[in-house]
């Protein structure tokens, strides 16, 4: 794999890092953010479902 | 008959023995000690033990190369050729680290150049005494692990990584070996032997320009690889870090994590020592991609700082796999300061509310929408989490028995056994009692510590915003050693309230964490590379 052209250089300034490192962390806990979103909605579609399952029967 | 005894003795492996191996004994020691006596983690320490034992023996056999061709390991040009078809190439029973370059073999503290050509020649010197024919008959020559000299390779381009390496590459030097006066560069590289053998045919005529991975001789030599040699292809190849993951979804119960979602951010929070430590690794002078390969330890993940490093640092493979393994099995020892340090009593007390019941059809919808969403943002990394998720929904959808059990039991524990020894057996004495592998185990219980930290920190910072509080001590599970992170919560829970049970409120961030060390894996990968 040639590792050349990267969103950082090899040898990164303290700024470079920084901001890197900032929105590595962001990215991440953004994409866990959405995931816990849309499994708490998935979750209440489930328990919803089951309590009018309940309630019909 | 005392001659034969000789000979027979000096034919022995004792010879081969030195100081870093015997320090290396003491290493497995301490490591067989932690596993067998205080059961840290014995399934993965015994393994990794044993296999550092094995590296740390004259172990022909066991991990030698099978005779193959001797191939460029980059685009440049054949400077010098010290074989010929016909000739035989050796590798002594133990190979020692030898200089890659001729600027590896200039002494740290050499200052002048006439330093440095000392130093160069005194090293083409002791090549050309251990590796003549009549070397071979003298166990002592043969010890000190120098195989053949196969050629010199001038690259096209260099890449010093400082400016004194920048200064050794352009140095020259004239050297005499083997009878002939060489003119050397500090970046040219050395191509040794890998495996003895005779050489059947040399594709380099005198200089000549080669492509990266061209072959220059071809070597053969009835005798296969060793068994290791093999084995270990599974690490290379990224095939054992899947199956690794294909195995922890089919033992982790997902339900925690689906009924309370919100941990999936303590498992988030907990790679911030990831990036703390990929800070503090490109200060201490490593390039961005050995430092992601670094940082990646704070995620507690073997399998996935395995994955990343083969992509992005090869090279610093053997120890970031000890190091994330190590410190894996002592998330016991490393995470509880860390945690009471951070937490009051009062909040190690706190009891959380008990999570509803998740169902099947649940789990299967999770699995499949965290693959769908996973590989869709992160795709470098799909080959973890479609094992991860394709073990889970097999755990889950009830119809796959069979599978289910194969990839609890057998897959993941032959793969454990596999993955283990061919980590430890990586753990050659002069390869790891080095200041650079020594500062890689330093870093990685800093990450490690980092991440704990963040992990607890967080949980505290939800609790000013909830109404239902977490304990923050299951926020140290968000590194993602599953389950032993979940266990740590549990323990010291119950050291502050033994009615209050935590193991199954941490096994949410626990799975959090694996996905969260995934994506960080992703996004180094997807960043520092190019397509």
């Amino acid at each position: 794999m040639i590792i050349c052209e990267a969103l950082i250089p090899m040898y990164p300034s303290m700024s470079q890092l920084l901001a890197f490192s900032a929105v590595g962390f962001l990215v991440v806990m953004f994409v866990l953010l959405i995931q816990s979103l849309l499994t708490a909605a998935i979750g209440k579609a489930f328990v919803a479902f089951e309590k009018f399952k309940n309630n019909t029967k | 008959m005392w001659n034969s005894l000789i000979n027979l003795l000096f034919d022995t492996g004792i010879f081969y023995v030195d100081w870093r191996m015997i320090v290396m004994w003491a290493v497995v020691l301490v490591l067989m000690y932690l596993a067998v006596f205080k059961e840290f983690e014995p399934l993965l320490l015994v393994p990794i033990a044993f296999g550092a034992l094995l590296a740390n023996l004259p172990t022909e056999g066991v991990t030698n190369k099978p005779a193959t061709a001797i191939i460029a390991p980059f685009k440049g040009e054949v400077t010098n050729l010290f074989v010929k078809a016909g000739d035989d190439v050796f590798v002594p029973r133990v190979v020692r680290q030898i200089p890659q370059k001729v600027s590896d073999m200039i002494k740290s503290q050499s200052e002048t150049a006439a330093q440095s050509l000392g130093d160069v020649q005194t090293s083409f010197d002791a090549i050309a005494d251990c590796t003549s024919p009549k070397a071979r008959e003298d166990t002592f020559k043969k010890a000190k692990g120098i195989p053949t000299l196969v050629a010199i390779v001038r690259p096209e381009h260099n890449n010093p990584k400082t400016e004194k390496e920048a200064n050794e590459a352009d140095m020259t030097f004239k050297v005499k070996f083997q009878g002939k006066d060489l003119n050397v560069m500090g970046k040219d590289a050395l191509v040794w032997a890998q495996s003895s053998g005779d050489i059947t045919q040399v594709f380099v005529n005198g200089a000549g320009n080669v492509q990266t991975g061209e072959k220059i001789v071809d070597v053969y030599s009835p005798r296969s690889g060793g068994l290791y040699y093999y084995l270990q292809l599974g690490v290379l190849l990224e095939i054992f870090p899947p199956l690794i993951f294909l195995g922890v979804g089919a033992l982790t119960d997902f339900g925690p994590l689906i009924a309370n979602p919100k941990t999936l951010l303590l498992g988030g929070a907990a790679q911030f020592g990831v990036f703390a430590t990929f800070i503090g690794a490109i200060m201490l002078g490593f390039t961005s991609t050995e430092a992601a390969s670094i940082g990646i330890i704070g995620g507690a993940d073997g399998p996935t700082s395995i994955f990343i490093t083969n992509k992005l640092a090869p090279h610093l493979l053997a120890p970031i796999a000890v190091a994330a393994y190590s410190y894996m099995a002592l998330v016991p020892i490393i995470q509880p300061p860390i945690m009471r340090l951070l937490t009051t009593s009062a909040e190690r007390k706190i009891r959380m509310k008990s999570m509803r019941k998740v169902g099947r059809l649940e789990k299967l919808v999770f699995a499949l929408v965290v693959t769908i969403f996973c590989i869709l943002l992160v795709p470098d990394v799909s080959a973890l989490v479609a094992m991860l998720m394709l073990g889970n929904f097999i755990r889950e959808c009830g119809v796959c028995e069979r599978l289910s059990k194969a990839s609890q039991n057998e897959v993941i524990n032959i793969t454990t056994i596999f993955l283990g020894t061919s980590v430890g057996i990586t753990m050659t004495g002069d390869r790891f009692i080095r200041v650079d592998t020594l500062s890689i185990l330093a870093l990685g219980v800093v990450a490690f510590g980092f991440s704990t930290a963040a992990g607890v920190i967080m949980a505290k910072v939800m609790n000013l915003f909830i109404k239902d509080k977490i304990n923050p001590l299951i926020g140290s599970a968000g590194v993602s050693a599953v389950p032993m992170a979940a266990r740590v919560s549990q323990v010291e829970g119950q050291k502050a309230d033994p009615s209050n049970f935590l193991l199954m409120h941490a096994m949410g961030p626990n799975v959090a964490g694996v996905i969260g060390t995934a994506l960080v894996a992703g996004f180094f990968i997807a960043t520092l590379t190019s397509r």
